[in-house]
């Protein structure tokens, strides 16, 4: 049973990650651009956290946006998991909380990669 | 072991317009029930009450006697195929039915068009296929109680034929729930009947009943 909502969810997620998806990567590689135009030396770099607020509003402003169109245009939908079980306020906050980890997961690869590019300049 | 489901004191309004009042009907496995009524008297709304994604005022939905207040959370007692397509369309039929516990092979051999193309995306059936296999996946999905809003409609007559049969067949182990306006296609597979009119769920033990009533003209 548990097995088969995870895969519901992710079938869910499946059905619009494509603009998330997008936002994340438009952000690291903005985070990215900045950061490397700003910070000559990685002894200045304390991380990317100092460049990512704007972003971060940016994703979850697109996120509402999102929220909005899957609870207008998908309310169809929804009958497809509840017949699976799922309520459609835990669905909706599961797929955010994936987001939202996929978000912060791009990130931390980000400052990574970040700093490793400071350190061989 | 016959197990039955009872909806009791349905009360439903949207603001001041009264849609259903003091509704009581009883289920059960081994049955096919049908309810009918005219558009707008709430026969939908009915199913998503006893579903649990519509809130009534006051409503109590019981399983064998047990009341439950939201029994979608539970698959394995109930299923419910709305009005309007609901199974996302960039899924295969192959995942839909391993997802709803159904047998992809059962539907190929009783309706050999899709034997053709077994594992399209839901998106590229016709709305008619599309209906079919949303009905079928309901129906065949293992769950003590299916309730299939309009499954007739949109279906050209010789799968609506076939799609009796299965019915029929399929009550055997579980009991059934049908609404629909084609009636005599809803007279030939169901023990009981019920009407809801005026607000009101009537018993039909007649089909003579349905023009007594205000239903048939």
């Amino acid at each position: 049973m548990l097995r088969r909502q995870l895969r519901a969810i992710l079938i869910f997620y499946r059905g619009f990650w494509v603009p998330p998806g997008l936002v994340t990567l438009f952000s690291c590689l903005a985070i990215f651009y900045i950061s490397q135009s700003q910070i000559r030396d990685h002894k200045e770099f304390y991380g990317i956290l100092m460049f990512t607020a704007p972003f971060f509003w940016i994703k979850t402003f697109t996120n509402l946006i999102m929220l909005l169109y899957l609870i207008k245009l998908k309310a169809h939908e929804m009958y497809f998991y509840a017949n699976l079980g799922m309520r459609k306020r835990e669905l909706l906050i599961t797929v955010f909380l994936i987001d939202y980890l996929l978000f912060f997961s791009a990130l931390f690869l980000t400052n990574l990669c970040l700093k490793l590019t400071l350190i061989s300049r | 072991m016959m197990n039955w489901l009872e909806v009791d004191s349905v009360n439903l309004e949207f603001g001041e317009k009264r849609v259903l009042s003091d509704i009581y009907m009883r289920f059960e496995t081994g049955k096919v029930s049908g309810i009918l009524g005219r558009n707008g008297s709430g026969k939908s709304c009915l199913l998503r009450i006893i579903f649990g994604t519509l809130r009534a005022r006051y409503s109590n939905v019981r399983f064998n006697g047990k009341a439950v207040s939201r029994p979608f959370r539970n698959p394995e007692k109930i299923r419910y195929m709305p009005q309007v397509s609901f199974i996302p369309k960039y899924l295969r039929l192959k995942n839909i039915f391993e997802l709803y516990g159904c047998s992809l092979p059962e539907l190929l051999n009783d309706f050999t068009e899709f034997a053709r193309e077994p594992n399209l995306p839901f998106g590229h059936y016709s709305f008619g296929h599309k209906r079919l296999i949303e009905t079928w996946v309901i129906l065949k999905s293992p769950s003590e109680f299916v309730m299939l809003d309009e499954p007739f409609s949109y279906i050209m007559p010789l799968h609506v034929e076939k799609l009796k049969q299965v019915i029929k067949n399929e009550k055997s182990g579980k009991g059934i729930i049908i609404t629909d306006h084609l009636y005599r296609d809803l007279l030939d597979v169901t023990d009981d009947l019920y009407l809801i009119a005026d607000y009101a769920s009537l018993t039909i033990r007649d089909p003579g009943d349905l023009r007594k009533y205000g239903y048939l003209a």
